[in-house]
């Protein structure tokens, strides 16, 4: 989006003092934390760092990145601040405090990308970012905060919390799907989930989440980053023409990050990396016809072609146990147990499925190198 | 003695082939050529509505004038 062509849009861009950072180098990961698997994040801030809304959310990758944003859901969420900025420059004491948990979170491992000590020691990384008239070295992409946090991490054998593995949940991943054409509305509401068991329904306008005003999707997964492992949010919601807000609790239970599924482009990128494959999760219904249902269930997506020659795994084969562990297990729970429990040089079991003409048939195990 | 057809066919091919089979470092060097001009195009036909890679020059000016900050993170592809 250089010089956008729609009037209404332009009009509210004219009120802000827009800016683009196209490189991670210095930047200030406790004010700017995003979802680094994005290939596109927007936030709307006053000067002085006190952030009004976060903009830019995906569940997937190719057809499904655009999903969650669309033009007309941006232009309210642009109104939203607009009008959060105007009320805070009347009263910053008290629009500050509503804002306090949006503007601060949770700390980041280091303070910026070219303080990850394995972007530190990259002669490719660690030097000055020549500007856009330089050349590409140098350049510190998104995606590579996350990757090379949890790398560093596992090098200096320190404690990696569930929140790296599964980054700004989606509310998808909790139960609910946000109307993109919105600024907070719910579009629909999955059965038995974490958000229908908290009452919300479809056409719920949500007001706040943990006290702090929603003005978008990616609002929400500001609000989940930064939730414990077990939780209590409450939610406001405006229903219909009621005056009053409906209130809600949404209840995350004990290690509900590695319980969701989801798509992460830094989890592919981390077990390539380790293993030399990775993998999608199958979806329900199938593992339910190959009687894998509540259990582990993964295809292989990638094959590194050493590892394939070697161990015979290739694209399509499916996962169903890890190290002899057969309870079911999403993307993040396969890179948190590699991450957290198979140092360098150790070996990785996978037992896989054969599967032909859609039977079940007899299982294999291969051992992989951990790097 | 007439040359034989595939040796004519193999010849008549390199010769059609070899302007494109440049060096590897000289094609890399013209795609990053090519990224660095459209990059520029880019912050140029936005100058007017984007600061480029200066939160601070934004941060001021937002400071200056009242106005809110719209930071977009966003590499050039």
């Amino acid at each position: 989006m250089a010089v956008p062509a729609d009037g209404e849009l332009q009009e509210l861009l004219d009120r802000f003092v827009c800016v683009r950072i196209v490189q991670m180098h210095g930047v200030d990961l406790a004010k700017f934390a995003f979802d680094g698997s994005l290939t596109w994040a927007i936030f709307l801030m006053n000067s002085d760092g006190t952030i009004y809304a976060r903009y830019g959310s995906r569940s997937g990758l190719g057809d499904q990145s655009a999903r969650e944003i669309s033009l007309a859901g941006f232009k309210k969420t642009l109104a939203g601040a607009l009008a959060l900025h105007a009320r805070y420059a009347n009263d910053k004491q008290a629009v500050g405090k509503l804002l306090a948990g949006k503007t601060k979170g949770v700390r980041p491992p280091w303070p910026t990308p070219d303080e990850i000590p394995t972007l530190a020691s990259n002669p490719r990384f660690n030097q000055p970012f020549l500007g856009l008239a330089g050349r590409h070295n140098g350049c510190i992409h998104c995606h590579m905060v996350p990757v090379n946090e949890l790398q560093s991490l596992r090098a200096a054998k320190k404690p990696m919390a569930d929140r790296l593995f599964s980054p700004f949940p989606m509310p998808n991943q909790i139960g609910f799907r946000m109307d993109p054409d919105q600024a907070a509305t719910v579009l629909r509401v999955f059965g038995d989930s974490i958000a229908s068991r908290s009452g919300l329904k479809p056409g719920d306008r949500v007001l706040r989440i943990d006290g702090q005003p929603i003005l978008s999707t990616a609002d929400i997964q500001w609000v989940l980053h930064n939730a414990d492992d077990a939780d209590e949010l409450a939610v406001e919601v405006a229903r219909g023409d009621g005056a009053e807000p409906t209130r809600l609790t949404l209840e995350l239970p004990d290690g509900w990050r590695m319980r969701i599924g989801e798509w992460r482009f830094i989890n592919k990128s981390l077990l390539m990396q380790t293993l030399g494959f990775n993998v999608n999760v199958m979806p329900p219904r199938q593992a339910r016809r190959y009687g894998l249902a509540g259990k582990l269930a993964m295809f292989v997506d990638r094959t590194r072609r050493d590892l394939r020659k070697k161990t015979g795994l290739g694209n399509r084969d499916v996962i169903v146990a890890i190290d002899g562990k057969r309870d079911r297990m999403t993307l993040a729970g396969l890179t948190a147990y590699v991450f957290r429990n198979k140092p360098k040089g150790s070996k990785l079991k996978v037992t896989i499925m054969e599967i032909r003409d859609r039977f079940p048939r007899p299982e294999s195990t291969v051992e992989v190198e951990v790097r | 003695m007439t040359t034989p057809l595939p040796i004519l066919a193999l010849a008549a091919a390199a010769v059609l082939v070899a302007p494109v089979c440049e060096p590897a470092s000289q094609d890399r060097a013209k795609t990053q050529d090519r990224a660095i001009a459209k990059r520029e195009r880019l912050r140029d036909n936005a100058a007017d509505f984007w600061i480029y890679d200066d939160l601070y020059k934004a941060e001021e000016l937002a400071s200056k004038n009242g106005k809110p900050l719209l930071v977009s993170f966003r590499c050039v592809p």
